[in-house]
């Protein structure tokens, strides 16, 4: 009984104890659920916050992108954005429109490119060639502006890449495509005209050219007749008629020198040379040709001259000549009766800078004032009195010249008081004259040397065998172009020179010839011997091969310089200065460059330099000839090119241009391998850039450190 | 400590040696809490080892050889309680290595002011780990027991060594190898 009162009495106490346990569980649940309760509150504001901030963010990336394709579709190109993984981004309607694709929108954004590409690359005329280009600069992933590409439909296409970063990363890239059709068709129409202009002005001025030497040469007859006539038994009458004659055929003969002259002045056929002259010489000499005329009248003839100008000066002597003559010779045919004046003054000095005045004066008629402001424009004179001598050009040619010798002029003239012109010229301050006749005996050219000379005129012969046999030269003389080859095919000479106008063909020709044929003399310096200094002329002469050139008449000097410039003993001097030795990476073709420079690193560098400078534009140039395909273009520019590489040590580049070369020689042959071999070649040369550049880099520093 | 341990005590206690025993303890010990434990409380933990100092005093059994059977009898409970924790682990060597960083983490989480043991494991080869226990409470023998039975648990056979790294008994390594 006890032990079940204890046994009772602890199951109370248990019990107790499990109710109070009890109770502490309950209150901590209901504590706990109170904080969940809270926790779950502040959870759930916390959400609405992000769901908020999620709504605004996606309602800005929203606007932006709607912001950013309206932009797009507004812009008048066909617009395509990719993104990183090559999936179509944005996309425009005209886009769409150029390539034909009627896919909405919708459906292409996002999509992988590759599954339209086939459909877009099909349209080209080539569409491998697209395919390439593309390849291209998506992995090299520079901006590439104005690739063109033309489509089988003839359109043509103007292709933008560019690529898009954002901060470091890649971030895709975007295509522009322009329909340039119209564009190009108007350019062709452009440059169809403007080749059509030049072919007009080149045809006037051979024209002229032409016209003026055809129409002297009779003139030159007829003036020399009237002097002939003059000495014989003539009445008073007839004398008259001579005088006519003898006047119209003079004037005659200064239009058409003078109409030659402008012709020239304006084409820009005139070179300035810069050479040392004796200016008060030159003032003499011109005064000693109007001696003759200025005695038949009775004008009198003054200098004045600054005597502290510098005695040589260097500039052009020629045109300087030629503006003076036409304004002296004005000043003497307008004053009957007075006096001409020429003034010529040193205005400042700095250092070598001369600048001087020029004055031609007379107290002759004078120009009325409402003729002034037209005095220098062509074939305008002052009144009809005037005009009965002269041709009117005289005026506008020495303004043409003083401007083209970037000098100033300005006439001033009072009616019935005279004339002043007055012009303003630069030149430099020459210690020595840079061609003293004096220097001719000292020519120092081996008497070794043979010279072929190809020349006509019988004066000119003699002039340069007794010049050639003064320096002990042996020479052949050729007469006709026949005769020119006979020598050439027989003797190996080390120099030729070549006069422009031969019996039976002309320089240019024969010149060409010699350079092709692969005779001996292939590789012997030409020198032209042109009458004229007309730039097209010198033009022609280096297009056919040609060295260099002397203007007849020349003086002893101008010839010895030509000499001693291209023949082997005063070349044997020059210097090759060998640097230390200089390793050449060995991703080029060390030997070769090696034997190329011979360690002349300085030679090296520049063969390097030139290189780079043209590789860029030439490779965009066998681009654009693949696109259309143009194989004879193709094969010139590919033979041009190829000895380029050799220079650098890219021999296998030069080897593929040989073969590619050799594969254009061959009609059979597939045109689109050769479109993909230039594609690869091309693609090789880019990743071969960088190691030229590299070269050319430690090429310089190695010299800068030498 | 957590209430856990209390009311896994009592229960043993109760179990093996009968609810009069119990009751008796708690009637002698004069405890802040009357005796009253539920499992997510918190509670002194002198409490418990006055109650341990009883129950030795009654069963005359000695104090490691009680913690021990008590470590044992808590592995039990923890484990029907919070299986999910250590369902994935493949073996025991592998759970006792992370009771320190994942186990003991996931109580936090549960209860951020339950103080823990720490257990720094380290792996000496595949079968064999060495664990330091450190805890002001002195408690390794209940750790003992705790590894013996996760062993059990995982029906690994193993041997345990155990040594004190100080005299007070508040850091003691055990090596804990899988035969």
């Amino acid at each position: 009984m006890l032990d079940m009162a204890n046994e009772i009495d602890i199951l109370k106490r248990k019990l107790e104890r499990e109710k109070a346990a009890r109770k502490q569980a309950e209150n901590l649940l209901e504590q706990k659920a109170l904080e969940l309760y809270e926790s779950n509150e502040k959870l759930k504001a916390l959400n609405q916050e992000l769901e908020k901030e999620v709504k605004d963010r996606t309602e800005i990336l929203v606007r932006n992108y709607t912001r950013l394709s309206s932009l797009v579709n507004s812009l008048s190109g066909g617009i395509l954005v990719e993104d990183e993984q090559r999936c179509i981004f944005l996309v425009n309607e005209h886009f769409l429109q150029l390539f034909d694709i009627q896919m909405p929108i919708a459906t292409l954004i996002g999509s992988p490119i590759s599954e339209h590409v086939e459909q877009v690359r099909h349209q080209f005329t080539h569409p491998e060639a697209v395919r390439f280009s593309t390849k291209k600069v998506t992995t090299r992933r520079k901006p590439r502006l104005n690739e063109l590409f033309y489509l089988k439909d003839g359109r043509i296409l103007e292709r933008d890449y560019i690529p898009i970063f954002t901060t470091d990363a890649y971030a895709g890239h975007l295509w522009h495509f322009r329909d340039v059709t119209e564009k190009h068709r108007y350019q062709n129409e452009l440059i169809a005209a403007k080749k059509d202009a030049e072919q007009a002005r080149l045809t006037e001025q051979l024209f002229l050219a032409k016209m003026s030497h055809e129409i002297r040469t009779p003139l030159n007859a007829i003036i020399g007749m009237t002097y002939l006539l003059e000495d014989s038994d003539l009445s008073e009458k007839q004398t008259d008629n001579l005088n006519t004659l003898k006047y119209s055929a003079n004037l005659l003969l200064q239009l058409i020198t003078d109409i030659l002259d402008l012709s020239k002045i304006e084409s820009g056929n005139i070179v300035v040379k810069n050479r040392s002259f004796n200016l008060r010489q030159l003032i003499k000499k011109l005064k000693d040709s109007f001696q003759i005329q200025i005695d038949n009248t009775h004008t009198g003839f003054d200098i004045e001259y600054d005597e502290t100008i510098p005695q040589w000066i260097s500039g052009d002597d020629i045109l300087l000549q030629q503006i003076l003559f036409n304004l002296i010779g004005n000043a003497i045919k307008f004053t009957p009766q007075g006096q001409v004046t020429v003034r010529v003054k040193l205005l400042n000095q700095e250092d070598d800078k001369l600048k001087l005045r020029f004055q031609v004066q007379d107290t002759g008629k004078g120009i009325p004032k409402e003729a002034l402001d037209s005095i220098f424009d062509k074939y305008q004179q002052a009144s009809q009195e005037h005009a009965d001598k002269g041709t009117g050009l005289g005026l506008s040619i020495v303004n043409e010249l003083v401007k083209f010798l970037n000098g100033t002029i300005a006439l001033q003239s009072e009616l019935n008081e005279g004339t002043c012109v007055t012009f303003h010229l630069e030149y430099t301050k020459a210690s020595t004259p840079t061609l003293q006749e004096t220097t001719v005996k000292e020519v120092n050219v081996s008497e070794t040397n043979q010279i072929l000379v190809v020349e006509d005129n019988k004066n000119n012969i003699k002039y340069i065998t007794n010049l050639l046999n003064q320096w002990k030269i042996n020479y052949r003389i050729a007469e006709t172009a026949k005769e020119a080859y006979k020598f050439v095919c027989s003797t190996k000479f080390d120099l030729i020179l070549m006069d422009i106008l031969l019996p039976d063909s002309n320089g240019f020709e024969i010149a060409k010839n010699i350079r092709g044929n692969g005779c001996s003399n292939a590789n012997t310096p030409i020198i032209a011997l042109t009458a004229s200094s007309l730039s097209h002329h010198i033009q022609l002469a280096q297009e056919s091969g040609m060295n260099d050139y002397v203007t007849k008449p020349f003086i002893p000097n101008d010839l010895k310089v030509i000499l001693e410039m291209y023949l082997p003993s005063s070349t044997q001097n020059e210097t090759c200065e060998t640097d230390e030795s200089f390793v050449f990476s060995n991703q080029l073709d060390q030997d070769r460059l090696s034997q190329l420079y011979n360690n002349n690193l300085a030679y090296a560098s520049e063969m390097f330099e030139i290189f780079l400078e043209v590789i860029e534009p030439e490779m965009n140039n066998l681009q654009h000839l693949l696109e259309p395909y143009q194989a004879q273009a193709l094969r010139k520019l590919i033979h041009k090119l190829k000895p380029s590489f050799g220079y650098v040590g890219l021999t296998n580049i030069e080897e593929i241009f040989d073969r590619l070369q050799h594969e254009l020689d061959d009609s059979n042959r597939d045109k689109s391998e050769i479109i993909d071999k230039t594609q690869q070649v091309l693609i090789d040369i880019e990743e071969l850039l960088p190691i030229i550049e590299q070269q050319f880099e430690q090429l310089q520093e190695t010299q800068k450190s030498n | 400590m957590k209430g856990i341990i209390f009311t896994s005590f009592i229960e043993m206690v109760e179990e093996v040696f009968g609810i009069e025993t119990m009751d008796n303890i708690l009637n002698k010990a004069h405890l802040k809490s009357g005796g009253s434990y539920t499992s997510v409380g918190t509670y002194e933990a002198e409490e418990m080892m006055l109650m341990v100092e009883i129950l030795h005093q009654e069963s005359k059994i000695p104090i490691p050889m009680l913690l021990k059977a008590f470590g044992k009898h808590l592995f039990s409970v923890l484990i029907s309680q919070y299986y999910s924790i250590i369902k994935d682990f493949p073996d025991g060597l592998s759970m006792l290595e992370s009771i320190e960083n994942h186990i003991h983490r996931e109580v936090k989480k549960l209860y951020p002011d339950a103080m823990l043991p720490t257990f720094e494991a380290h792996r000496i080869s595949d079968k064999e780990l060495e664990l330091i226990y450190t805890s002001d409470r002195k408690l390794a023998d209940v750790a003992e027991g705790l590894i013996e039975a996760t062993m059990v648990h995982f029906h690994n056979y193993s041997s345990i060594k155990r040594k004190n790294l100080n005299e007070s008994g508040t850091q003691v390594k055990f090596k804990v190898c899988n035969a």
